[in-house]
C-alpha cells in the first residue's frame, strides 16, 4: 500500500468514525447546475457547450465538519462524461484552533485573480484564473487571539500543475511520494491591526510547473525544482479607497531568484459604479507588467461589468464585458465577449469568443 | 374664596401646560428624541434571522434568508451577517467592526477586507445600504446625524414626533433626512431620505411593531426606492435579545466557517 492509499484510508477512517459518534444534523445538500454556450468569432464560428454539476454534501458534527463535493463536466461537441471527487476533508474546531484534514484548496493572497502568495494548490493550466486544483493538506490555524493568526500547511503529496509532459521528446521527472519531497507552508496574519491586515508567509516545496534541463549526452528532462518563497500580503482603506499589496520573492534551488508583486486599489461611486485597478510586475524571464482593471455597477436584477487585461510588455489586450440577469431565485443568466488584441500572457485560449451560462443553484 | 378659584384655575392651567409640553414633546429635546429612538432600536446583543425580499420595479421578487449577530461593543458596533438562502448566496458573510469591514464569498474562499465606499452601495443587492443594515441593527442614528425637532404629525394612524436629520458627514448620501417617531414607544414609523434636489429619494416604513421583554421592535421594515420605483422588504423571523455574546464571536474565523 503506498503512502496514498494510506493517507486516504486515513482519511476515511477519520471522516467514518467522527461522523458516527457525533452526527449533529442530517447532511446539508447543495450545488450548481451550469449551462455553457460558447461560439469562437473567427474562422468558422466553432460551437462549444457544456453541463457542469457540483454537488456538496456538509454535515456538521458536535466539534466540527465533514464536507465533500463532487464535480461533473459533460463537454459538447465531444460527448466526454468527467466525475470527480473534487474536495473531501474532515474539520475539526478546537476553543483556539482549526484543524482541516484533506482534498482541499488554500486561498491565500488579498489580490484579484492572481495571487503570488497562494502557493498551495497548483493553477489549473486550462483555466489559470480560474478555481486552482485541489491538493491533500493537512491544515492548521492556530487563532493567537481575535487579530493574530498562525497557520501551518503540510502537504504530504506533490501534486503538478502538468501531470503529462506536453512534448513526448521530453520526459517529465515526477517527484517520489516521500516525506522528504511533502511541501510545507506557514504563515503569520494580522486583520484589523490598526485599521489594516497584512500576512507574512514562507513555503517550502517545488515549482508547480516543470522547468526543462538539457544536458549533453543525457535525454532532455523536465524536472519540478525545489523552490523557497516568501510572501507578504497587505490591505487598508484611505479615505474611501480601498488599498492592497502581494509580493513573493522565489528562490528556486538551481535557478535565478525571482520575484512578483502587485498593488490594486477600488473605489466605490454612490450609483453602485464600481472601479477596481490592478498593476502586476513580474521580474522573471522578460520582467512582464500587467494592468487590470474593471467596471462594476449592480443595478436591481442586472448587473453588469468591464473586465480589461493589458500587457505594457508584450501590448496584448484582452476587454471582456459580461452582462448578469438573475432570471429567478438563484438562477442567473449570463452573456459577455472576450476580445484580444495580441497575447495578453495569461490565458491558454486567446481567441475572440461569445459565450452565455445559466447557472442555477440550491 | 374667589381667590382662591382664580389660583387654582392658574395652577390647574400652568400644570396642564407643562403636562402637554412634556407628553407632545416640547420637553424633549432632537438629541434626547433620537438617543431614545436608538435605545429602542438598539441592543446589546442580538441574534436575529431575517428574510430578505428584493420587488423589482418590474414587480419580480427575489427573497434572501440571513441570520445576523450583532453588539453594542466598547470599541464600536460589530455585526456579523451569514446568508443562508437562496444557494447562489448561501455561505456569504459580512463582518463589520466599527468601521472596518470584510467580505467573505464562498466561491473565492477567502475573506477580502472591503473598502469604506462600500458600506454606501447596495446591500446584496437591496434597496438599503450597508449603512443602513448597520443604522436600524444596532448602531442607531445619533453617531451620523444632527436632530432638530420639527413638531407632530399623524402618519400611519399614529401620532408622532417629527424630526430633521442633517448628516454629519458631508459626503453622507442624502442631504438630510426626515424621521417620524411614534411618541408613545419612540420607535421611527416613517423616514424619508431627501437627495440634494431636496426631493425623497427613498421612504422607509416600519410595520407590525410587537413589544418583547419590554423592548418595542419592528418586525416588518420597507425600504422604498422612488427613483428606481424598486422596494425592500425586511421581516423579522426569529430573534434573541438574552443571548450573550463576546468579542469572539465578530471574527474572520467565524465569518468563514459559521457559527
Amino acid at each position: 500500500m503506498n503512502n496514498r492509499s494510506l493517507f486516504v484510508l486515513f482519511l476515511i477512517v477519520s471522516l467514518v468514525s467522527l461522523t458516527s459518534i457525533s452526527v449533529q444534523a442530517a447532511p446539508q445538500i447543495s450545488g450548481e447546475l451550469l449551462s455553457k454556450l460558447g461560439v469562437v468569432l473567427e474562422d468558422s464560428y466553432n460551437l462549444s457547450a457544456g453541463q457542469e454539476v457540483i454537488l456538496n454534501l456538509d454535515e456538521s458534527l458536535s466539534s466540527g465538519a465533514v464536507h465533500l463535493k463532487f464535480k461533473g463536466d459533460y463537454k459538447l461537441p465531444e460527448g466526454e462524461w468527467a466525475l470527480d471527487l473534487d474536495e473531501a476533508y474532515l474539520d475539526y474546531y478546537a476553543p483556539n484552533f482549526d484543524f482541516r484534514l484533506g482534498k482541499q484548496r488554500l486561498n491565500w493572497g488579498t489580490a484579484l485573480q492572481l495571487n503570488p502568495t497562494d502557493v498551495i494548490n497548483p493553477s489549473n493550466i486550462n483555466d489559470p484564473l480560474g478555481e486552482k486544483l485541489p491538493v491533500y493538506l493537512l491544515n492548521l490555524d492556530y487563532y493567537l487571539s481575535d487579530t493574530w493568526q498562525v497557520t501551518g500547511v503540510y502537504a504530504p503529496f506533490f501534486t503538478p500543475a502538468i501531470a503529462e509532459s506536453p512534448n513526448p521528446m521530453i520526459q517529465l521527472v515526477k517527484p517520489e511520494n516521500t516525506f522528504k519531497n511533502g511541501e510545507f507552508a506557514i504563515k503569520l496574519s494580522a486583520m484589523a491591526l490598526q485599521g489594516m491586515d497584512f500576512s507574512l508567509s514562507f513555503y517550502h516545496g517545488k515549482e508547480k510547473t516543470p522547468t526543462p534541463i538539457i544536458k549533453p549526452g543525457e535525454a532532455p528532462k523536465a524536472i519540478f525544482r525545489d523552490v523557497n518563497k516568501l510572501g507578504a500580503d497587505y490591505a487598508t482603506t484611505i479615505g474611501d479607497v480601498g488599498l492592497w499589496a502581494e509580493g513573493s520573492v522565489n528562490l528556486p534551488k538551481d535557478g535565478d531568484k525571482n520575484f512578483e508583486v502587485i498593488v490594486g486599489a477600488d473605489y466605490g461611486f454612490d450609483n453602485g459604479l464600481k472601479i477596481v485597478s490592478q498593476f502586476v510586475h513580474r521580474s522573471e524571464g522578460d520582467k512582464t507588467n500587467i494592468i487590470l482593471g474593471g467596471l462594476n455597477q449592480v443595478k436591481g436584477l442586472y448587473e453588469w461589468q468591464l473586465g480589461g487585461v493589458y500587457n505594457i510588455t508584450a501590448k496584448g489586450l484582452m476587454l471582456n464585458p459580461e452582462f448578469s440577469y438573475s432570471l429567478a431565485d438563484a438562477t442567473v443568466f449570463t452573456a459577455g465577449l472576450r476580445y484580444f488584441k495580441d497575447s495578453i500572457g495569461i490565458l491558454p485560449n486567446e481567441e475572440n469568443q461569445v459565450y452565455s451560462q445559466v447557472s442555477v443553484s440550491f | 374664596m374667589k381667590k382662591i378659584l382664580k389660583r387654582s384655575i392658574v395652577l390647574a392651567l400652568l400644570l396642564s401646560l407643562s403636562l402637554g409640553a412634556t407628553a407632545f414633546g416640547k420637553t424633549l429635546t432632537g438629541e434626547e428624541i433620537l438617543t431614545k429612538v436608538d435605545q429602542t432600536m438598539g441592543a446589546e446583543s442580538k441574534v436575529m434571522k431575517q428574510r430578505m425580499t428584493i420587488v423589482a420595479a418590474n414587480g419580480q421578487e427575489r427573497t434572501r434568508e440571513m441570520q445576523m449577530w450583532s453588539r453594542q461593543a466598547s470599541n464600536g458596533d460589530e455585526m456579523l451577517a451569514k446568508f443562508l438562502a437562496p444557494g447562489d448566496v448561501r455561505g456569504t458573510g459580512i463582518l463589520m467592526k466599527d468601521e472596518d469591514m470584510w467580505l467573505y464569498l464562498p466561491a473565492l474562499g477567502k475573506t477580502r477586507r472591503v473598502a469604506a465606499h462600500a458600506k454606501k452601495g447596495s446591500f446584496m443587492g437591496s434597496d438599503l445600504t450597508f449603512d443602513d443594515m448597520e443604522q436600524l441593527g444596532s448602531r442607531g442614528f445619533a453617531p451620523f446625524y444632527e436632530p432638530q425637532i420639527l413638531g407632530e404629525e399623524e402618519v400611519l394612524d399614529v401620532s408622532c414626533f417629527v424630526l430633521k436629520l442633517t448628516p454629519l458627514d458631508e459626503e453622507n448620501a442624502f442631504s438630510y433626512v426626515k424621521m417620524w417617531v411614534e411618541k408613545d414607544i419612540f420607535l421611527p414609523r416613517q423616514i424619508e431620505y431627501y437627495n440634494a434636489d431636496n426631493t425623497v429619494q427613498r421612504l422607509l416604513t416600519t410595520w407590525n411593531l410587537r413589544e418583547e421583554a419590554g423592548r418595542w421592535r419592528a418586525e416588518r421594515m420597507v425600504m422604498e426606492d422612488l427613483t428606481k420605483g424598486s422596494k425592500t422588504i425586511l421581516e423579522v423571523q426569529e430573534v434573541d435579545f438574552e443571548q450573550s455574546l463576546d468579542a469572539s464571536v465578530f471574527t474572520t474565523r467565524n465569518l468563514e466557517r459559521g457559527i
